[in-house]
């Protein structure tokens, strides 16, 4: 602990007053505004151009600020999970912060989901509820649920406001924490009272004074940190979804070219660093490349960027990369040191700590400093070219799930924002597209919440208006927030969602298929009979299509991506029995790594 | 619920409570002037005094101890009062973990927005030893609940 003594005078404002304040009580021409009034302003002052939500009793006076209120489109979805998931979309295509809206009770647990799930991913939502007046509260009245509490887990903050003058300044606050420091998501409950009253207002902004979040790394720290990769043989960056969140790409880019280390990007980082780049070995984790997982586990260093030793990129923690020393890289001071112990730590924002490891790289070679990875360099290459991902054609002659999403992503080109749920097709949605740059692959990593794909890609798209957003979406968690289409067909919100029909909850199929003797408990679904998804697309007002053949899929990709004016379906019918590989086993190291079933690669010998 | 009384006896076999837990004569609520203390203080270096500034607001103790829950950490002892600035309360947290869990608790927690401050308090042993005796009073945990306490 560094903390010192302190006496409660020396507190101060811990929080950076980027959020702008309030309106000062009154409107231009000097009439009272009420709480939701401000609330309303407070949004447009912060930025806030779209909001996802669903209204109630207990938010009526919000609704009705909002109605007509300019600059600010408000987004009926039909369930408030889709809303909390559409706001997550929406900040991970744009990293601005997404912003959902709901009742209290029903609605506001309703948010539970998509509030962890942000939280997982570290993914920039704020979500507004409303609750009961604060003279019912703690009386069990009609729609009352203690949001505050039930999200104090699963959110960064969470504030419940119960006086007019504070909504103004805890809004403002809210958007200060969702974006600053390790992005999350905040939760503001307010009561119906201190919406319909009349604010004083003299709040600006909370003082917050115990929130300071980190900013730039120790020089002392970077100089070792270099001195560590500079005398390192076999390095490895290892690159997390923090680099996509502080827009640090460009200087991943710069560290990887300018030091030749091999570069392996996690299921949330994808796109951080161009997928075709030679230094590029790929995803690590459990159904990770063999060379990612290979230059991990046999490296000497790992140099963590945003990145946080996830178990399922680790395996079994104790023969995890026995040989490897560890930089770690994070704006989350808990992050370091969490899972394993670490040479360095760099405490701050990825972007600059990398421009500081660069510029610290440059300032030592300049000065003579030199480094050997050849070697290295060669066997993972060796690795990436004997073992690259790759796919069997289904033996009963049914459409391989693979070669779809190989196609989607052809067709769709590398600019396409592609969301995806959770499961079989999510991995192949990794592994088979090719993502060359950042805020294009948008999934649920660290919840891993089936009905993520079709919300978040309805959020991507209002953000991204001009971009393709493809859902590619399992049949079992399109049927869990396929409510969602119809807000995409009334609201002119044209996503495309290509459902991976394998007629089962495949990835939990294939557990049982590998570890359950193939005893298929409750993984089948009848999904070739019901639902018929061409036909719920269209009772959605959208355009649904079918494929079941190779020679189909082009043709039909094509068709959906002529349609831009309605959101399309299109029921891809492929293999039940596909399998996602390579595979770590859960559990166990990730030495024992199968490339194909019952195949283990030779990692070939140390040095 | 029944804490004001004795506790009836079980109508079936439960565990027998360590020696420790058992009153040493009746199950009435102790009062002031017994000496006998249900357990002995052996010190412990793995025992751990933090003292947390917190601002004030309703809930932060909720959210305090919520954290603790998620992460899998048990407090042994926990107090919360005023201090003299009235929009900030001190909590006094003594946990059972090794330097290492103490590390990563305390980053958690210094993480919360409410939670201005954590300091390491140097007698840990000391201080469960007062905190147990403002506690120490009230029934005695036998039968059924010393059972379900272990
Ligand atoms: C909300 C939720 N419930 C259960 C699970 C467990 N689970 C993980 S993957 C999966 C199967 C998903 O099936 P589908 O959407 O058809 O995808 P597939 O694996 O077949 O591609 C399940 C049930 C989960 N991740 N999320
Ligand atoms: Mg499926």
């Amino acid at each position: 602990m560094t903390a010192t003594p302190v006496s409660s005078d020396s507190i101060t404002d811990g929080a950076t007053v980027t959020a702008p304040g309030s309106t000062g009580g009154r409107s231009a021409d000097g009439t009272p505004r009420t709480g939701a009034e401000q609330l309303v302003d407070t949004l447009r002052r912060v930025g806030v151009e779209h909001i996802f939500g669903l209204p109630g009793g207990a938010v009526l006076p919000l609704y009705d600020a909002l109605y007509e209120a300019e600059g600010i489109r408000h987004i009926l979805v039909r369930h408030e999970q889709g809303a909390g998931h559409a706001a997550q979309g929406y900040a991970a295509a744009t990293g601005k912060v997404g912003v959902c809206l709901a009742t209290s009770g029903p609605g506001a647990t309703n948010l539970v989901t998509p509030l962890a799930d942000a939280n997982m991913d570290s993914v920039p939502i704020v979500a507004i509820t409303g609750n009961v007046a604060s003279t019912a509260i703690g009386s069990d009245a009609f729609q009352e649920a203690d949001i505050r509490s039930i999200s104090m887990p699963v959110t960064k903050h969470s504030f419940f406001v119960t006086r007019p003058d504070e909504i103004a300044a805890t809004i403002a606050s809210a958007f200060h924490l969702a974006a600053s420091g390790r992005p999350g998501p905040v939760l503001v409950d307010i009561t119906k009272d201190a919406l319909t009253a009349h604010a004083t207002d003299e709040l600006r902004q909370l003082p917050m004074p115990g929130y300071r979040p980190a900013s730039v790394p120790a020089p002392q720290e970077v100089r070792d940190a270099v001195e560590l990769m500079l005398t390192a043989r076999r390095p490895v960056l290892y690159v997390g979804g923090g680099c996509i969140r502080a827009e640090a790409h460009e200087q991943v880019r710069a560290l990887a070219e300018l030091t030749g280390m091999p570069v392996v990007t996690t299921l949330m980082a994808r796109g951080a660093f161009p997928d075709s780049h030679p230094q590029h070995m790929g995803m690590p984790g459990m159904h990770g490349t063999v060379s990612a997982v290979a230059a991990l586990q046999k490296s000497d260093l790992i140099v963590s960027l945003g990145a946080r030793f996830d178990d399922r990129v680790t395996g079994a923690k104790d023969s995890f990369a026995p040989g490897a020393k560890i930089v770690h890289a994070d704006i989350d001071p808990a992050e370091i040191g969490k899972n394993f112990p670490t040479e360095v730590g760099l405490l701050g924002d990825a972007r600059s700590t990398i421009q500081l490891l660069i510029t610290e790289w440059t300032r030592r070679t300049a000065e003579g400093a030199t480094y050997d990875y050849a070697a290295w360099n060669a066997r993972c290459r060796g690795w990436k070219s004997r073992y690259p991902l790759g796919y069997d054609e289904p033996s009963d002659g049914a459409l391989a799930p693979q070669y779809v999403i190989e196609r989607l992503g052809v067709l769709a080109g590398p600019d396409a924002i592609f969301a995806s749920g959770v499961g079989q097709h999510q991995m192949w949605a990794s592994q088979f597209i090719g993502y060359e740059q950042p805020r294009r692959w948008l999934n649920s990593g660290g919840l891993g919440t089936m009905g993520y794909a079709v919300p978040a890609a309805m959020g991507a798209k209002v953000a991204m208006p001009g971009s393709t957003v493809w859902a590619i979406d399992g049949d079992g968690c399109f049927q869990m927030t396929n409510q969602e289409l119809a807000t995409c067909a009334v609201e002119g919100i044209p996503i495309k969602v290509a459902i991976i029909n394998n007629a089962a909850l495949g990835m939990v199929k294939q557990w049982q298929a590998l570890f359950y003797s193939e005893r298929f408990s409750a993984s089948q679904l009848p999904s070739a009979q019901i639902p018929d998804f061409t036909t719920l697309a269209q009772a959605y007002g959208c355009v649904g299509l079918r494929c079941d053949t190779r020679e189909d899929v082009d043709r039909t990709i094509e068709q959906a991506m002529a349609v831009d004016d309605q959101p399309v379906v299109v029921d891809f019918r492929v293999s039940k029995d596909s399998m996602v590989w390579p595979m770590v086993p859960a559990g166990t190291s990730n030495d024992a790594i199968q490339h194909a079933r019952d195949l283990t690669p030779d990692f070939g010998e140390d040095e | 619920m029944t804490l004001l009384h004795d506790y009836p006896l079980p109508d079936r076999d439960v565990p027998t409570a360590p020696e420790a837990h058992r009153p040493p004569t009746s199950t009435l609520p102790r009062r002031s002037g017994t000496t006998t203390k249900g357990t002995p203080m052996r010190p412990d270096r793995n025992r751990h005094a933090l003292s947390v500034l917190v601002e004030n607001n309703p809930g932060v103790l909720a959210r305090v101890s919520v954290l603790f829950a998620r992460r899998n950490f048990n407090i042994d002892h926990l107090v919360v009062g005023p201090t003299e600035d009235n929009k900030v309360s001190r909590m006094t947290i003594v946990v059972n973990v090794n330097a290492e869990q103490l590390h990563k608790v305390t980053s958690q927690l210094d993480k919360l927005v409410e939670v201005i401050h954590i300091q390491e308090l140097d007698d840990a042993d000391a201080i469960r030893t007062q905190l147990w005796e403002i506690n120490d009073n009230g029934p005695r945990p036998v039968g059924a609940m010393a059972a379900a306490a272990f």
